[in-house]
């Protein structure tokens, strides 16, 4: 039985609890679904004050729950299942992982978008499971694509390198909170440091960090 | 001409409401004399063949596609679709690169362009869309792909029916009713007796 890291849980009673999720190795876990409180998204959204007219950039594969929610308020969704894109590039490279160039193209072709055109940009975790060559060149493709005071909103998973964590979809329910769907578990490839995400966001104008308990840090970077 | 598998494709659920009448000829409803019934979602079901046009596998169509009916695709297209009633399936071997306007979309296979959907839109697990939507409503199954930019189409807001109730000035002589001339007020006292010695 493969393990995942625990994710820890809120019940309707607020009684915290602590859940591991299992699956048969080579079988797809079951969708589980849990609901959570976002700080992120809340300041994400604070930032983003009178959305009607604005354009939302959704990084991890739009759900027609958001969708609806979004362009509900008036706002134009834009979206790019980045992580899908991701996966589909990597595995038609000979070696299995990204070079510089193709690391390049790769964003090129996904993360190319008119300068400043975003007031908000939903990233979710999809950073976190790039490979370094990327993930340089896909911030900097986030710096141009949102606009000055533009807000950027992104997880990345406080366990260590190596550990098999849940993949997710993530749904607004409602201002600040979160429907998180289980969707299969993925390696963390990389362990980053509130340093780390410092320097990764560092032409920001402003990063901001928020350690919630499902061990997931929540980032707000404002350019 | 139809073998079972065809068949089997061809009942795909299409986003229609199963009348077997176009909207025109539909009866108008009896007065609301009973109490309403709580709204229902139209069961999507297949119309019939002879409603719906396919355009199979084998078949490539460039240029401009118009049509009142459904079409139904497994083939390839590339240019332009205007249903203007109709419902557009592209079936899980259907390609469609094109601008799309019609009235319910659902998609199984491919589809790449602008797209505009007067009422819904469904994109299944195994669709995959690139472009610009505008659509009354939007459906998403789980696995689906999509890359490109969502618009709602929303309901017309009350105010503006009634803006446009406003009159509007023609130059022409008013035929409004003139207001009433302020009566005089009456030198009398409101109360018998009252200013009476």
């Amino acid at each position: 039985m493969s393990k995942v890291a625990g994710l820890v849980f809120k019940d309707q009673k607020q009684t915290v609890y602590r859940k591991t999720f299992e699956a048969p190795p080579g079988e797809e876990m079951p969708p589980q679904t849990y609901s959570r409180e976002s700080n992120g998204l809340r300041h994400f959204m604070g930032q983003l004050r009178g959305v009607e007219g604005n354009r939302i950039l959704d990084l991890g594969g739009l759900t027609a729950s958001n969708a609806r929610y979004w362009t509900g308020k008036g706002v134009r969704v834009h979206a790019v299942d980045l992580l899908q894109s991701f996966d589909k590039e990597r595995a038609r490279l000979p070696q299995g992982r990204f070079d510089d160039l193709a690391a390049q193209r790769f964003v090129e072709e996904y993360l190319t978008f008119q300068a400043s055109m975003f007031d908000g940009i939903l990233v979710w975790d999809v950073l976190h499971f790039l490979d370094l060559e990327v993930l340089g060149y896909a911030v900097a493709k986030l710096v141009e694509a949102v606009r000055t005071g533009g807000v950027v909103l992104c997880f990345f998973h406080s366990r260590p390198k190596g550990e098999r964590v849940p993949l997710c979809r993530y749904t607004i329910t409602a201002r600040g909170n979160l429907q998180t769907v289980v969707r299969s578990q993925r390696t963390i490839p990389t362990t980053f440091t509130n340093r780390n995400l410092e320097t990764l966001f560092r032409d920001f104008k402003m990063a901001q960090f928020f350690l919630s308990r499902d061990n997931l840090r929540e980032v707000i970077a404002v350019r | 001409m139809w073998g079972k598998k065809d068949r089997d494709e061809m009942e795909e659920p299409v986003g229609r409401p199963a009348s077997p009448l176009p909207a025109a000829q539909t009866p108008a409803r009896p007065p609301a004399a009973a109490p309403a019934a709580p709204a229902r979602a139209p069961k999507p079901s297949a119309p019939s063949l002879s409603q719906r046009t396919r355009i199979g596998n084998a078949m490539v169509v460039r240029g401009e596609l118009k049509s009142r009916e459904d079409i139904y695709v497994d083939g390839l297209i590339e240019g332009a679709v205007k249903l203007e009633q109709g419902c557009l399936t592209i079936g899980t071997k259907g390609n469609v690169q094109a601008d799309v306007e019609t009235r319910s979309l659902v998609l199984l296979g491919k589809l790449k362009g602008k797209v505009q959907v007067s009422e819904r839109i469904e994109i299944r697990k195994t669709g995959s869309f690139e472009g610009d939507i505008v659509a009354g409503n939007i459906v998403m199954e789980d696995g689906a792909v999509f890359r490109g930019s969502i618009d709602i189409l929303r309901p017309a807001q009350p105010q503006a029916a009634s803006s446009q109730a406003q009159p509007v000035q023609t130059g022409l002589p008013s035929i409004a009713p003139k207001p009433a001339a302020p009566k005089p007020i009456d030198p009398k006292p409101a109360t018998p007796g009252a200013g009476v010695k």
